[in-house]
């Protein structure tokens, strides 16, 4: 419940704040910000259904069709939730790093992937968005946001052993 | 293997089963609860932020701020002098209409809506306003601020918010005219959240730089006359048959609290 709120409060920071910020501030993903440092932090599974509530909520403000924020979100995070448990195993600076630059790849490309599918779809004015035009925008997004997620890091490691540079023990 | 599988395919199901129970409107009450607390929570954060945002404008050197500073002097005396031609103008409008009663005094139908929050995706620019279909918004309305600035039209009317896609959105596009000798027609279009262009202006029409672009009332429910914004630059190709210009937009998209939305006029 605790968690629900968690990510009530921060959809609305998001919104109501971190949008509104100077371009390219603007542009930092605090889903996957928050996302991302609570799977370091607490390595469990819930993250996706967390993932899952951000990108709902985040969906009821978006203009584009139904479910293309909430699949990419959501699936973006399982795929992220499987690599931190068998691949990026390693608790380092870099392969958090790794991992959220990964993140948001693989986040991005889901994304437009199904906006490019809504524009064939509906015959949109979407279909024929030049995907050249946004990547200083996700490159911002990306850097950002990744270096947002590599500082939390070292905050977490600071204040607590749980970060320590080791193999997560299972 | 098996696990992962596994969760994959519930994961899926549920997400397709919400897409499914969206598009068929069982979950429109639960939408709709969660849509008034976050815009309720954005809202608060929103107005908070717009107190505290001063908009400032960084300069890379001081000679570039010295020269903006002496470009704001110069447009404030040109704005004094426009501004005494402008009531003189005014009120000879003002006589000519009572006289002649040439045009009625057009009155829109407005809805008034502050603004909760904004969502920046790479693919849209759009506001989130506080008011939505029951207050008698709905999706196309056009919307402004102070007198008659357009900013952007209304894409998405829920109940009780709406979704205003603001003019230099990418997927934005009005009916424009500029107020030249011809009073070409064309379209401007929103360029990525960083530009507003204005598109199909036939070749061999005169476009100045400072030139205002208005609304054309082409298309409904836009009416003819909402201020776009002025000529920035202007590209123009010998071996195109349409030039392009850049506008500078009337409104400051960044700084927006409280807009109208033109509901009938």
């Amino acid at each position: 419940m605790f968690l629900f709120f968690f990510v009530i409060l921060f959809t609305c920071v998001w919104i109501g704040f971190f949008s509104v910020l100077p371009y390219p501030f603007s542009q930092i993903n605090v889903a996957f910000l928050l996302l991302l440092s609570f799977l370091l932090w607490k390595e469990s599974g819930i993250v996706v259904w967390m993932s899952f509530a951000f990108h709902f909520f985040l969906e009821l403000f978006t203009a584009s069709a139904f479910g293309i924020v909430l699949f990419s979100g959501t699936m973006t995070m399982l795929i992220v939730f499987w690599l931190y448990q068998f691949v990026i195993t390693n608790r380092s600076w870099y392969a958090t790093l790794f991992l959220s630059v990964l993140a948001l790849v693989v986040y991005r490309i889901l994304f437009f992937l199904l906006i490019f599918l809504e524009g064939v779809w509906s015959a949109d004015a979407a279909g024929g968005v030049s995907l050249s035009s946004f990547f200083p925008f996700v490159f911002w997004e990306v850097g950002l946001t990744s270096l947002g997620v590599v500082a939390i890091f070292f905050v977490l490691n600071f204040f607590s052993r749980r970060m320590s540079t080791a193999l997560i023990q299972r | 293997m098996r696990s992962r599988a596994r969760s994959l395919f519930g994961i899926s199901t549920v997400i397709l089963t919400v897409i499914f129970f969206h598009y068929f409107g069982f979950l429109y009450q639960v939408e709709e609860f969660f849509r008034r607390v976050i815009g309720f929570g954005s809202g608060k954060i929103y107005a908070l932020t717009s107190s505290v945002e001063s908009a400032p404008e960084s300069f890379d050197t001081v000679d570039a701020c010295v020269a903006s500073l002496s470009n704001c002097r110069t447009l404030s005396e040109q704005m004094e002098i426009d501004r005494a031609a402008f009531e003189l103008l005014q009120e000879e409008n003002v006589n000519l209409r009572n006289q002649l009663h040439f045009i009625a005094e057009r009155g829109f139908i407005t809805v008034g809506a502050d603004v909760i929050g904004k969502n920046s995706d790479p693919v849209g620019n759009i506001l989130i306003l506080n008011r939505g279909s029951n207050d008698g918004i709905f999706a196309g309305a056009p919307a402004i601020v102070g007198g008659g600035l357009l900013v952007g039209k209304v894409v998405q009317a829920d109940p009780h918010t709406s979704l205003l896609q603001l003019a230099n959105d990418n997927r934005s596009r009005f009916a424009a005219t500029i107020l030249n000798r011809e009073r070409s027609i064309g379209l401007v279009e929103g360029g990525y959240g960083i530009s507003v262009e204005m598109n199909f202006i036939p070749q061999n029409e005169t476009v100045n730089i400072g030139d205002q672009i208005i609304t054309s009332g082409l298309e409904t429910p836009m009416p003819r006359g909402l201020i776009i914004g002025r000529v920035e630059s202007v590209e123009k190709e010998p071996y195109q048959p349409f030039q392009r210009a850049v506008l500078h937009p009337a409104a400051d998209m960044d700084a927006i609290a409280q807009v109208s939305v033109i509901i009938g006029y």
